[in-house]
């Protein structure tokens, strides 16, 4: 029997049972929907913090985040924080203060600023970071200059790297201000591509996880970069975030930088930002047990409605199997005949099913409720995280659902469904003697 | 055409084993228009389930034009049947979610034949329900339903046509008027073996086999 016969006598067999098969095309729909839901549901913990600490540290082999707490005195904090920079463990990341009086501005920098942003607009352009960053964030330029080291002993140099708003500004343009008496220099090393994000300090900050900014648009801000000494400033702050780079481990930075802490008498506390996660899970286990338990159920029971619909269907069609059998169709004519119309049973209502949820998660996503409950600590460092993350790259994360996770998960349960309610039924059918089906044309 | 060597067929249910047929031979040639007579439960449809390869005897040989059908495996057993087999059931085994014409176009669609139409609609023509063609099966009285069934078994353009109780659903009249088509396709050259236990349809036949708890009487 030819494939295109195969595909008339499936689609005569849906005609001329038209809302009994659209019926049971929307429960399909609908089961596979939730289950898409549900099974992405119980793998968002996991989603978050591993494709956040992916995202956060580009994947960099080597990097991660890592916090430290410290309720010492600013002084030998500051030390410590002075030993980590020389030691060459640490490379400071994104902990980025905002230096507004700290330094004068370059006047014609201030105007393009406002000129850009409006006079009312007073955020702060001054970023303060060590350059190294750039390394961890990959920041794209339009334009940038490579800087040599030795452009740097000089202590009233500053490099500034521009955002994409300031793209008039030829790249080498120098600025010099005065400052307490001293001509300061800076000038211009590169402009950051639109859109560019950088972490903030607060991501990192447990502590303040309700009022997290975590990642900022880099269009408007001067970013002053600086590799000698660190400013005055440095160890105001007690939350730090780190990565260990340049060959050393995340768990030497962690090592070197408790020996030092006891050496200097600190009381410090430290630990990987995913730890931090896991630490906070810990606690929510039994919650989460529920949620996954409750999820692999209703996950179950759509399969099996699934499966049981499309086996009564199948099997309320046995008599008209058992005509076409003495009609001169074959055992594989017939089996055919099932998987063209389960494809179009399964795979339409799986491809609806999976629009409507990716739209429903995305506008989930604006309120992320779905990580947890309100009271719940890491379910919003992770919501933010997120957050962060996705903006970090228009979307990014929620792309990685939608394209890697969400579809390719969805066609293998369709595909694993459609086998399953294919076979079945097939088996219980083509297992008969001919006989009994023909027993059954009777009936 | 056709040569049965001692066939044998058992069901077995959990309570007891049925012999369905307890050692049969048969020849029937081209041509010919056999009555098979019996009563009920004797093997009438089982020999014919055999004879059309929709069932294999548990021992003995069916010949088919000197070829051992009974040998054959699935998608060769399939293959005879679709070349040479035709049926007709007693209780018309049309699908009722399809028109008479969609109807008569299955056996058409299995053999991949293509502009079936005027075949169809000539056929319906012959037998006299050209205009019920868009109906559906449950509308049309029991003769022209088995009309209907009967129009489909042509369309496989079968050598062997197996009729199991054409007419058991029918009154005389319309006995007579199916008997009619049969005896005409048989005088087209078509083979037809008849199951049936009304006497009246077996002396409509060329032959006449008389079956009892599964052997030929004569
Ligand atoms: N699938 C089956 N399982 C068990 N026994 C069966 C099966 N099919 C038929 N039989 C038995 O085999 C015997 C022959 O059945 P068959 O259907 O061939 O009779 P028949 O001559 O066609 O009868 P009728 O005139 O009533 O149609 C009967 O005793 C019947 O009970
Ligand atoms: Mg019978």
């Amino acid at each position: 029997m030819s494939k295109k016969n195969i595909i008339v006598v499936a689609i005569m067999d849906i005609m001329c049972q038209k809302i009994h098969f659209f019926l049971s095309m929307i429960i399909i729909g609908a089961s596979l929907a939730i289950i898409g839901y549900f099974s992405l549901f119980s793998n968002i913990s996991k989603l978050n913090r591993d494709e956040c600490d992916k995202i956060l540290t580009k994947g960099i082999n080597g990097t991660g985040v890592m916090q430290v707490f410290s309720s010492s005195n600013s002084n030998s904090q500051k030390e410590l924080i002075q030993n980590a920079y020389d030691s060459g463990i640490f490379e400071f990341v994104g902990v980025w203060e905002y230096a507004i009086n700290a330094f004068p501005l370059p006047n014609e920098l201030l105007q393009t600023r406002r000129s850009n942003m409006g006079y009312a607009a007073d955020a702060t352009p001054w970023v303060y970071v060590q350059k190294s960053v750039f390394g961890l964030h990959n920041i794209k330029f339009s334009q940038r200059i490579n800087n040599t080291d030795e452009n740097w002993n000089n202590p009233n140099r500053f490099g500034i790297y521009l955002g994409a708003n300031y793209n008039g500004i030829p790249v080498g343009t120098t600025y010099v201000v005065d400052r307490y008496g001293e001509s300061v220099e800076f000038e211009v090393l590169g402009i950051i591509k639109k859109g560019q994000m950088m972490m903030s300090s607060d991501v990192c900050a447990f502590g303040r996880a309700d009022e997290l900014t975590s990642l900022s648009i880099l269009d408007d801000v001067i970013i002053m970069v600086y590799s000698g000494q660190p400013p005055l400033w440095v160890g105001t702050y007690s939350n730090g975030a780190y990565v260990a780079a340049g060959g050393h481990t995340l768990k030497e930075a962690r090592d070197y930088l408790e020996n030092r802490a006891k050496e200097l008498d600190i009381d410090l506390e430290s630990g990987y930002l995913s730890e931090g996660f896991r630490a906070e899970e810990i606690e929510e286990n039994d919650l989460q047990r529920v949620d996954r338990e409750l999820s692999g159920l209703i996950i179950v029971t759509c399969v099996l409605l699934c499966m049981c619909i499309i086996c009564m269907e199948m099997l309320g069609n046995r008599r008209q199997y058992g005509i076409y059998y003495a009609n001169g169709f074959s055992l594989k004519d017939l089996l055919e005949i099932q998987i063209c119309q389960n494809i179009i049973r399964v795979l339409l209502p799986m491809i609806g099913a999976w629009f409507i949820l990716s739209k429903y998660l995305e506008k989930l996503y604006d309120i992320p409720i779905f990580v947890g409950t309100e009271g719940s600590r890491s379910a919003m460092v992770a919501s933010k995280m997120i957050e962060a993350c996705s903006t970090y790259e228009s979307g990014k994360l929620l792309a990685f659902w939608r394209n890697q996770t969400a579809l390719p998960y969805m066609i293998i349960v369709g595909i694993a469904l459609f086998i399953l309610c294919t076979v079945i039924p097939v088996l219980i059918i083509g297992g008969k003697e001919p006989y009994e089906l023909l027993k059954d044309t009777r009936g | 055409m056709i040569k049965l060597e001692n066939i044998t067929k058992k069901y077995m249910d959990d309570s007891k084993d049925t012999i369905a047929l307890d050692g049969l031979s048969l020849e029937i040639a081209e041509g010919e228009m056999v009555a098979v007579l019996g009563t009920s439960g004797c093997g009438k449809s089982t020999l014919l389930n055999i004879l059309g390869g929709m069932d294999r005897p548990d021992s003995g040989k069916y010949f088919f034009d000197n070829e051992e059908v009974s040998s054959y495996r699935a998608i060769r057993l399939h293959n005879f049947r679709k070349k040479n087999i035709g049926f007709v059931y007693q209780n018309f085994s049309l699908l009722n979610r399809y028109t008479v014409y969609e109807n008569m176009a299955i056996p058409l669609l299995a053999r991949n034949q293509k502009n079936y139409r005027k075949k169809i609609m000539d056929c319906l023509e012959q037998l006299g329900i050209a205009e019920y063609a868009n109906k559906f099966p449950q509308k049309l009285s029991g003769g022209q339903q088995q009309r209907c069934a009967i129009g489909r078994a042509l369309m496989t353009d079968c050598r062997l046509m197996l009729c199991d109780e054409p007419t058991g659903a029918l009154d005389s009249k319309t006995t007579i008027e199916i008997m009619g088509i049969l005896c005409e396709e048989n005088k087209h050259g078509k083979t037809i073996v008849i199951a049936t236990h009304d006497s009246d349809v077996a002396s409509n036949c060329t032959r006449l086999v008389k079956m009892s708890d599964g052997r030929i009487l004569i």
